[in-house]
């Protein structure tokens, strides 16, 4: 009993003592995030005062010692997202300064991965150039992890390094870590002109992701110029690819692709199938209507759900509901009944 | 006789205070997990490009699930919230389950809705859909009226009509901040094993809310709430983010959480008439996992918040922690064969023995020792100093725990920016331990004794629109 007494009371003393700090400490650290986020704010008043002052301003934001810490690059970056084109060029003419470059360096260099990596997202921000050798060893350093990858690709689209970016998606040892979606933000934030980029891409042996987001961007952005280059991936293994391509060529209104989609759709996947149906709709929407009509009648849900959707805004409801009508399909009946009810809805909208 | 009754007594007085040494270790274990794993969330936050992505037609679209019972209070605030949230592609489901009150008239009224004859694909089977209303005002609002048929049957109606390939759930009482949404989908963008993520469920009590919209942050001075404040924080701050750590996590809650929707589908969707849905479905989910080597992950996020409505009386409160618990109990019963089973790994041999332990054996130790100890003491078995010592000891770790969840609060968010809310938290988080924390035991011990009664009741409880005191 004696020695259960003594170790309560040791363990007592422990938790006290324990409380105790923890107290002291949360009360001391409010007040100094609170002083923290005030000194932040009137630094980044200041340095937006200093832009406003031309030259003089300029040299005087050079000598903000707080500017070469992690936080100053924080406050920089936070900057860059808030502030006018016009003085983000200042900042980047004042950041590209020899004490500043050093520094920059050293943290990409020298410094942890959070310090190189917060640098890095700075750099891209800004569009600070003169860093590439830099930032292409840092993502070769941290070939695994996914945030570095990204936060260095980020910075070489958005300074649209076009020769840096081929040489490093097409490397044999470069292994992709981010995921399809982050790689299409990526290829779309390229700033630079897109063309060769793609074209160069296409053409190296690169992952499929970037092949995707190649040519998921030239159907977005209607680069009917890369439609034959992307024409081979059509016959890809990889279903998605296929996928992505058919889409994009609909995109594209590409008209000498459409035997090719016609061949495709005899045997397909139900998404591939999905993805050329719109497709056609688009490349050729005076004479689809027979073509894809069997496929509101498709065992696949979805198939029948896009079509009924494609058929809405491409056919006057008579027609349709007298074609549909003819099958005695229930199911078809029905979605082309809800896509006319939702198409009414959406005019009452307009 | 008597040495038999002391020495009965001296087991379970030994047996309470053996408890509480383990439990305030394992917490303070726990606090330790949690605060690695902030730190590192943190420096995260400084490279993440998930801002880029808000006005992106690149992230994953997402079908918001919002199930409602009688929640005619709220249920216009919550969606209108939903309708502003910093998000590029996503629908919004409305499943009235249901209701006895006017949720549904309340929503086709507010939103101009318009019953339509929308044919879905049905994955998972649930209690009849009676129609399908869909908003003239904004397009990608969906309501379904369905027959009651409770939560996860709900949510399940919810995946059936929902079009994306990614779902959140959340509850109809709760508000997310502007970007909530985003940062939690973003996390399925870099890691394509994940299957589901839990965000954090905070109070709003003493927010100030504004046409759905969270405007600021603040405690009000009404004790209860606060308690619930410093609870949730030790829950979703030093719990989840812990076990989140140690890749352990078991409990994603129904109020915020985002799930891979093929996932869902093929274990079943949600199991209807389960009271305890949300964390049934994650073990299904880690079931499914080991048994196919999927090598899916489940994750918790810190930082998106839902700010949800506690109940302000007690017997709300008593109602929701028994359904809690009852849940939970539910659950383990369910999926009794996973537990120490070597094939679940740390699932099956340290998250479900965790919980076995902590949260049933657990709680009666514990009101053993709230019994025995001051007994034993007054029939002088027990040293005077030894009853104090066991009290300060059960005082001291729940304290530790609170202010240790508060101060990486603070260190992380720091989401109340007065010093008097801090020090209102602080003050509580003592209190909290001199009584509520002991009710809290006995509605555990009592769920386990209604356990059969109340297990696939909805839990509603009384709801207050947004700006009522």
């Amino acid at each position: 009993m004696k020695f259960l007494i003594e170790f309560m009371d040791y363990i007592n003393i422990v938790f006290f003592t324990i409380l105790v700090v923890f107290v002291l400490v949360l009360i001391l650290f409010h007040i100094y995030s609170g002083a923290k986020v005030k000194a932040n704010k009137r630094l980044e008043k200041r340095i937006i005062r200093l832009l406003d002052e031309g030259e003089k301003g300029e040299s005087k934001i050079k000598k903000i010692k707080k500017l070469f810490t992690p936080n100053g690059i924080r406050l920089l970056e936070n900057l860059a997202t808030n502030v006018d084109e016009d003085k983000v060029e200042s900042l980047r003419r004042i950041l590209s300064t020899e004490k500043f470059t050093r520094y920059f360096r050293d943290n990409l260099t020298f410094k942890n991965q959070s310090v190189a990596l917060l640098t890095t997202k700075m750099i891209a921000e800004i569009k600070l150039d003169g860093f590439i050798p830099e930032i292409l060893t840092n993502i070769k350093r941290w070939e695994d992890n996914s945030e570095a990858q990204q936060v260095g690709l980020l910075a070489l689209c958005l300074n649209g390094k076009n020769k840096a970016l081929v040489e490093l998606l097409s490397h044999k040892d470069f292994k992709l870590t981010v995921s399809f979606r982050t790689m299409q933000e990526l290829v779309e934030s390229f700033n630079g002109d897109r063309i060769p980029l793609f074209k160069e891409l296409l053409s190296r042996n690169c992952d499929t992701y970037i092949y995707r987001s190649c040519i998921q961007s030239i159907g977005n952005e209607k680069i009917y110029e890369l439609a034959e280059d992307i024409m081979p991936f059509l016959n890809s293994e990889n279903l998605n690819l296929r996928i992505s391509t058919a889409r994009a060529l609909g995109e594209l209104k590409y008209k000498p692709a459409k035997d090719i989609l016609l061949k495709i759709l005899q045997d397909s996947d139900w998404e591939l199938t999905s993805a050329i149906v719109e497709a056609l709709s688009k490349i050729s929407p005076e004479d689809c209507y027979e073509i894809i009509l069997p496929f509101v009648y498709h065992k696949e849900w979805w198939v029948r759900y896009r079509t009924a959707e494609i058929l809405v805004s491409l056919q006057d409801s008579d027609k349709l509901i007298t074609d549909i009508a003819k099958s005695n399909d229930k199911y078809a009946s029905e979605i082309i009944e809800y896509m006319l009810q939702r198409k009414e809805l959406m005019k009452e909208r307009v | 006789m008597n040495d038999v009754v002391s020495t009965i007594f001296m087991f379970f007085n030994i047996c309470s205070a053996g408890y509480v040494v383990v439990v305030s270790v394992t917490y303070l274990i726990q606090l330790f997990y949690a605060f690695v794993g902030l730190k590192k969330y943190k420096k995260s936050l400084d490279y993440s490009t998930s801002s880029r992505f808000i006005e992106s037609e690149n992230i994953v679209p997402i079908s918001v699930l919002v199930p409602a019972y009688n929640e005619e209070q709220t249920i216009c605030d919550t969606v209108k919230n939903l309708l502003s949230i910093d998000y590029p592609n996503y629908e919004i489901v409305v499943i009235n389950d249901g209701s006895k009150d006017e949720t549904l008239k309340k929503l086709v009224e507010e939103f101009n809705l318009v019953e339509i004859n929308e044919p879905f694909k049905v994955s998972i089977s649930t209690e009849k859909v009676k129609g399908v209303y869909r908003s003239v005002n904004h397009i990608n609002l969906v309501v379904v009226d369905k027959e009651n048929g409770g939560k996860a049957d709900a949510l399940n109606a919810g995946i059936n009509i929902s079009q994306y390939p990614v779902f959140v759930s959340v509850d109809a009482d709760c508000v997310l901040e502007d970007t909530s949404l985003l940062r939690i989908v973003y996390s399925f963008m870099n890691d394509p094993d994940c299957v589901a993520i839990g965000g954090t469920i905070r109070i709003n009590s003493g927010c100030e809310i504004e046409n759905g919209k969270l405007k600021s942050v603040a405690l009000t001075g009404n004790a209860l709430f606060t308690i619930q404040t410093n609870e949730y924080l030790r829950d979703f701050l030093t719990g989840r983010i812990a076990l989140n750590e140690m890749g352990t996590l078991l409990i994603i809650s129904g109020a915020f959480g985002a799930f891979k929707k093929q996932a869902v589908i093929d274990v079943g969707g949600y199991t209807p008439k389960c009271i305890g849905e949300d964390i049934e479905l994650v073990v299904k989910l880690h079931k499914n996992s080991f048994q196919k080597n999927l090598g899916s992950t489940i994750r918790f996020m810190p930082d998106p918040v839902c700010w949800t409505q506690p109940p302000d009386n007690l017997k709300d409160l008593i109602k929701q922690r028994k359904r809690w618990h009852i849940g939970l109990a539910d659950t383990l019963l369910k999926h009794k064969d996973m537990i120490l089973n070597p094939k679940y790994k740390k699932i099956g041999m340290m998250t479900l023995p965790y919980f076995c332990f902590f949260d049933f054996i657990g709680p009666i130790i514990e009101m053993l020792g709230y019994f025995f100890i001051p007994l034993s003491w007054v029939l002088g078995i027990l040293d005077v100093k030894f009853m104090l010592g066991f009290y300060l000891l059960g005082l001291l770790y729940g304290t530790i725990l609170s202010v240790g969840s508060l101060l990486l609060e603070e260190n992380i968010f720091g989401k109340y920016p007065k010093l008097r809310d801090v020090l209102k938290l602080l003050f509580f988080a003592v209190v909290d331990n001199l009584g509520y924390r002991q009710i809290m035991t006995i509605i555990k011990i009592g769920a386990m004794f209604g356990f059969r009664k109340n297990k696939s009741q909805w839990g509603s409880i009384k709801r207050r629109k947004y700006g009522d005191k």
